[in-house]
């Protein structure tokens, strides 16, 4: 069943254009990230489902109901705001009933309900907190039982882990997936950050300047990207502009029309090393001779500036091995770890 | 690095003294001249102390009855005043209104200009609708004149209030009505009170409007005040002026403790 579906959906301010004919679905239980730089019109789009945006045009439908003329109110979506929005003057036990109540819920169930959900986030200790006393992460996982608790038909994330640190970050997004799978919630997912949608999301959308570029499933996204944006976008890459001709010496078929192309090698998948040391390649890999220009050490790995000899540009490669300045270097980049587009 | 220190102390002392001077110094003043039999310049303390004017004040029953009146008074003024610019600070601080400006334009109207003319012509037209020598008559004109001060510290308050927080509620499906009352207001309260005793505060000691809507029918204290200074009783006016700041300070004291609460440590969360 389709929990989400919009079609269409236009918004502009003044000439900008935040949303640009987008049509995206959501499945029941599914996780859909969405994911884009800023000002690319995630939030947007986020915020129209949500109805705090004024649409231009388009429909939105929740579980077959067109809810696009609906105030917030009356969708039936929980929304999990980016510096999560907690009530100063309330309880931790008060901001997750809060959406209970507006439902005129018994007051028994909701305390049943709110007691299940503190349990569930691990955070039945802070129910008689304020949420000045809390942690970024205590304030993270409050602000999620609340959105979770009223059991809404999609829940809308806004950027959940922007506001962690690092460390946190890394070891949230194992728990975020496993919460969200365990309550087949169908779920919007905005985010910034191409790493983490491709280890939480189902399916991935990227998009740019309002337009929904590509929508699939990480692995897809990551390996078949469908135009430079994508492909750029996802994972860590480097990018290098140069002619048709150079790019036809290294044994890749090209197309055909363009001055210039874009050569996007996944930075993170190519290998570095020696240039005397031999390789086994398929005729489909790409090997770059390069002479190394300038390191930083990085700890377990250091990151060298590699001066390409047949692309005359130079790109950012990360190895365990040691390598010195001004030593001659090949990269490997196998088949699937670089893209050619006009 | 010892002389700096001491330069800092120097002018730490010299700032508290200019600072008791103007803050108590025109109280001690008053208080002293309450009790003063015989004061002639340039003698610091008064030749002769007495308790007759305290004694006098609270005999005459007419200080109490103005007192409780600009009380009265006060404590309507606040309420109207609150009660007008809540919904109006509201619409002001969330809504794009059409000729926003003007219209805040049009509250700061009765501050703007010099009072006197403002309040003798308000005094005319309130003398043909009856309200001259009238309780509500002097209440009317407080409330107008005081929502300038409640409606831009109340507007300061609720702007300040992150939207998002009543998108959450919005969101989880309460309604705009239900979300001002549950989330809004209660973190706007400081404000409100804020506003309360600015307005209290100016009510108590307003002078031109209690003075020509209400004069000679009924005094209330500030007014009682003139009278008996304008008439060189500086003992009796002082006293009113010290008995006139104790509802003042009494109301300030009651509303600091819900100020404290809990309410200061919401509104920065």
């Amino acid at each position: 069943m389709v929990v989400l579906k919009t079609e269409g959906l236009k918004k502009y301010y003044g000439d900008v254009k935040a949303l640009d004919d987008v049509s995206v679905e959501i499945k029941e239980g599914e996780l859909l990230a969405v994911i884009g730089p800023s000002g690319s019109g995630k939030t947007t789009l986020l915020r129209s489902v949500a109805g705090f945006v004024q649409l231009d045009g388009g429909k939105i439908y929740i579980k077959g109901r067109d809810v696009t003329d609906l105030p917030p109110e009356r969708r039936n979506v929980a929304m999990f705001f980016q510096n999560y929005a907690l009530w100063p003057h309330m309880t931790v036990f008060e901001n997750i009933a809060y959406g209970l109540k507006v439902r005129k819920l018994s007051k028994e169930k909701i305390k049943e309900k709110v007691e299940w959900v503190l349990n569930f986030l691990d955070i039945g200790h802070l129910a008689n907190r304020k949420p000045s006393q809390l942690s970024g992460g205590q304030q993270q996982r409050v602000a999620l039982a609340r959105a979770i608790v009223v059991e809404p038909d999609l829940l809308l994330l806004d950027e959940p882990l922007s506001n962690l640190d690092a460390k946190i970050r890394m070891r949230i997004r194992f728990e975020l997936r496993a919460m969200l799978k365990k309550l087949k919630i169908a779920t919007l997912y905005v985010t910034h950050d191409q790493e983490e949608a491709l280890s939480i999301a189902d399916r991935i959308a990227v998009m740019s300047n309002g337009k929904i570029l590509q929508v699939g499933e990480p692995r897809e996204i990551y390996r078949k990207p469908v135009n430079l944006f994508v492909a750029d976008f996802v994972g860590v890459n480097c990018v290098v502009r140069t002619k048709p001709e150079l790019i036809k010496k290294l044994g890749i078929v090209v197309p055909e029309k363009g001055e210039e192309l874009s050569l996007v090698i996944r930075a993170e998948e190519a290998i570095l090393s020696r240039s005397n040391t031999s390789i086994k390649k398929t005729s489909n890999d790409l090997l770059l001779k390069g002479v190394i220009v300038g390191k930083l050490y990085l700890g377990a790995k250091t990151r060298y500036e590699v001066k390409l000899q047949e692309l005359e540009d130079t790109i950012f490669i990360n190895s365990e091995e040691e390598f010195q300045l001004d030593e001659p270097v090949q990269i490997l980049v196998r088949e699937g770890s670089y893209f050619v587009y006009t | 690095m010892r002389r700096f220190s001491i330069l800092k102390l120097t002018l730490k002392v010299v700032l508290v003294f200019i600072i008791l001077l103007l803050v108590v110094g025109p109280f001690v003043g008053i208080a002293i001249w309450s009790f003063a039999r015989i004061w002639y310049w340039p003698n610091p303390i008064p030749q002769e102390f007495t308790l007759r004017y305290w004694a006098e004040v609270f005999r005459q029953g007419r200080v109490l009855d103005s007192l409780l009146l600009s009380l009265k008074i006060a404590l309507l003024t606040v309420g109207f005043s609150i009660t007008i610019a809540i919904p109006a600070a509201y619409a002001f601080a969330r809504y794009r209104l059409p000729a926003e400006r003007i219209l805040l334009f049009l509250f700061l109207m009765p501050q703007a200009f010099p009072q006197l003319p403002i309040f003798i012509n308000l005094a005319r037209v309130f003398g043909r609708m009856g309200l001259r020598g009238n309780m509500w008559g002097i209440v009317m004109a407080h409330t107008m004149a005081s929502l300038v001060f409640s409606l831009w510290i109340i507007t300061a308050t609720f702007k300040s209030i992150p939207l998002d927080l009543e998108q959450a509620a919005q969101n989880l499906g309460a309604s705009r009505w239900r979300v001002f009352w549950t989330i809004t207001f209660p973190l706007g309260i400081p404000g409100v009170i804020a506003g309360a005793i600015h307005v209290f505060l100016w009510s108590m000691g307003e002078f031109n409007a209690a003075f020509f809507i209400g004069a000679p029918f009924i005094q209330t204290a500030p007014v009682l005040m003139y009278t008996a200074s304008a008439g060189y009783n500086m003992q009796i006016a002082s006293v009113i002026a010290i008995v006139l700041m104790i509802p003042s300070l009494l109301f300030m004291l009651v509303i600091e403790r819900f100020l404290k609460a809990e309410y200061i440590a919401g509104i920065g969360g």
